[in-house]
């Protein structure tokens, strides 16, 4: 659940996979891979909304993290850090695209997973909380989905995207709020005073 | 509380499942609201278990090259990722405002460059620079090779200046967590700085250490004087920062009126 | 005399554009680059005031070091989002930084700490992450996309090789 404090910058053990990736133990790194590339791939495939960019821009994030921990500060939150290079690399290809004219594609592809026990309507409300997310324009979506998926504070996602505290805090209310109203149209504020 | 109100302020929590009394009060008097809450927790619920395809081949494919020997190389496949080029679909992706401003663009640049004639560059121009993020680098780059309290003092003197001057800049504009951010390094420069360095004075000549106290006290009453008057005129959310920056003055000009008063001068 | 007067209006406009872009920043700029600077600007200060409290030569390296290494980051955040005028302000403010204070710094502590000192292991350890931290710096990538069309950026990278360079001699330990 998020909170509004620093999130733990990981276990001991990552601090050690961090250090000994730093004095160049690939085996370290692989192991900090393993821990971060599908939390890292869900939040980019949503910002992207395809698979393969966001499969791009998870591999081009980890080169670079491995590139940079020498500029890594110890005792940080390194989830942090890396989000960070992974929203700027986003950024760039949105950048990259606009000057060759490309958009980011319209329509999600499929996901390949889903719980088995999953029940017809909560399928259909899944699929409109997707239809919903997708709505939303992405500094909001990549500030909501931060902060309840990864559970992180308001000032961690200000950090991740390179904005203030307020910013980002802002961002969240409003993505929920206009999540709500298009869910929930009836039970959206103003509607109900009572 | 309003409906309106109880529910903006659910949205603002960061977690949904610990309430305030007053929201809690709210809820058990109000079946729309409490519906609401259910449906808000549900919405986060979904936002976690959002969908995502499977990403595993490119994660182990990742990982092999990670493990090999040498350097990584990128190894998934782009081939099937091109998309076709369609006139239709950049028809309708053209904002025709972009493009006349870029036709305007192109036909002044075409313009000048023909006025201009061959063989001159057009200069970069140089974007705006963050001038208390300069001052604040000066600070610490002069600080490296200040060895003395008289040195120091004035360094801390003067980036305690460059900060009340920002404060001044922005104080009726800025967001009270900018000026309260401005406020404590103030606060920090003049305790630390100023007054800490005030303190080593003692031990220099007393004519130098005088004129230096009365510098820093003028410095102090100056800014006094200042977040008075950007109190009289300041929205009420700056009003905390100012009332810390004064008061960080206030307690600064206690400090040396004792260093001079108490025979220490 | 037709030509040279639409010159001179064009001339005219493109500089008050340019002004208008690029001149005195207003608040909201000043604002915007305060947020953006805001914890750069406060280690800084700290790494300052902390200099101001110490006598002890190899903790006045690792003062000077840290503040550096706080223009570092900002930097090559700056670097991954491609933005030319960061960079250089950034870039400038770092080769100062290096050359300006923490070259005097390693200096100073050179001439006051003898090998024989109980502090001089202290020093070899700041020196070596000194010149660490030097390497990284002109490690950052500053010539990809954007910013390799910038002559700006070209330059203050190289004034960040040199100034990087006077940190690696001076950390290099003295025979």
């Amino acid at each position: 659940m998020p909170r509004d404090q620093e999130a733990i910058p990981g276990d001991a053990g990552e601090t050690e996979r961090i250090e000994a990736a730093r004095a160049g133990d690939r085996a370290a790194f692989a192991a900090l891979v393993e821990a971060y590339w599908d939390r890292l791939f869900r939040w980019l495939f949503h910002l992207t909304r395809d698979r393969h960019r966001a499969e791009d821009l998870v591999q081009e994030t980890f080169l670079k993290a491995l590139a940079g921990l020498e500029s890594f500060r110890p005792g940080s939150n390194f989830r942090a850090w890396l989000f960070r290079i992974g929203h700027n690399n986003f950024v760039n290809l949105k950048r990259s695209e606009k000057r060759t004219k490309q958009t980011m594609p319209e329509d999600m592809a499929a996901p390949d997973r889903g719980s088995p026990g999953d029940t017809v309507a909560n399928k259909e409300a899944l699929d409109a909380v997707t239809a919903a997310v997708a709505d939303l324009p992405p500094d909001f979506r990549s500030a909501l989905l931060l902060h309840v998926q990864e559970g992180l504070s308001h000032r961690e996602v200000a950090k991740i995207l390179g904005t203030t505290e307020e910013t980002a805090r802002w961002r969240v209310f409003k993505a929920r709020q206009k999540l709500m109203s298009v869910l929930d149209p009836e039970l959206t504020p103003n509607n109900k005073d009572g | 509380m309003t409906c309106d109100v109880s529910r903006n302020r659910l949205l603002a929590l960061p977690d949904l499942t610990r309430l305030t009394d007053d929201l809690r009060a709210h809820l058990a008097a109000c079946e729309a609201c409490t519906a609401w809450l259910v449906r808000a927790k549900q919405l986060d619920l979904s936002l976690v278990n959002l969908p995502a395809p499977n990403s595993d081949d490119a994660k182990t494919a990742f990982l092999e090259s990670l493990a090999a020997d040498g350097p990584i190389i990128r190894t998934i496949p782009r081939s099937d990722r091109t998309q076709a080029f369609s006139f239709v679909a950049l028809a309708r992706r053209l904002d025709w405002r972009v493009v006349s401003g870029l036709a305007a663009s192109v036909a002044v640049g075409v313009g000048i460059w023909g006025l201009s004639g061959p063989g001159k560059k057009v200069a970069e121009v140089a974007g705006p620079k963050h001038e208390l993020l300069a001052q604040s680098v000066d600070f610490v780059t002069s600080m490296s090779t200040a060895t003395n309290p008289q040195d120091r003092t004035r360094l801390s003197m003067t980036m305690a200046g460059d900060l009340r001057d920002e404060v001044k800049e922005l104080y009726t504009v800025a967001k009270a967590e900018d000026l309260n951010k401005l406020a404590d390094l103030y606060e920090r420069v003049v305790k630390r700085g100023l007054i800490g360095q005030s303190r080593e004075l003692a031990r220099i000549p007393v004519q130098e250490r005088h004129a230096l106290w009365r510098e820093v006290q003028a410095h102090l009453a100056a800014v006094v004087q200042d977040a008075s008057e950007m109190q009289a005129k300041a929205p009420p959310p700056a009003l905390p920062s100012l009332a810390k920056i004064k008061k960080a003055a206030l307690d600064g000009q206690a400090v040396v009126n004792n260093l001079i008063a108490n025979g220490r001068g | 005399m037709r030509r040279t007067l639409l010159f001179l209006v064009l001339f005219a406009c493109s500089a008050a554009w340019a002004g208008a872009q690029h001149g005195s920043p207003d608040a909201a700029k000043r604002l915007e680059m305060l947020a953006e600077n805001r914890t750069t600007i406060e280690i800084l200060l700290d790494r300052g005031l902390d200099l101001a409290g110490t006598s002890d030569y190899v903790e006045r390296v690792d003062e000077s070091r840290k503040a550096a290494d706080a223009l570092r980051q900002a930097l090559a955040d700056a670097a991954d989002t491609q933005d030319p005028d960061r960079v250089v302000e950034l870039g400038e403010h770092l080769s100062k930084l290096f050359s300006d204070g923490l070259v005097p710094t390693l200096n100073a502590a050179a001439k006051n700490i003898p090998e024989w000192s109980p502090s001089f292991d202290r020093l070899k350890a700041a020196r070596r992450q000194a010149a660490r931290e030097a390497d990284s710096a002109t490690a950052l990538d500053l010539h990809a996309g954007r910013l390799a069309a910038s002559g700006r950026v070209k330059d203050v990278s190289q004034q960040l090789v040199e100034a990087a360079g006077k940190v690696k001699a001076a950390a290099e330990p003295k025979k």
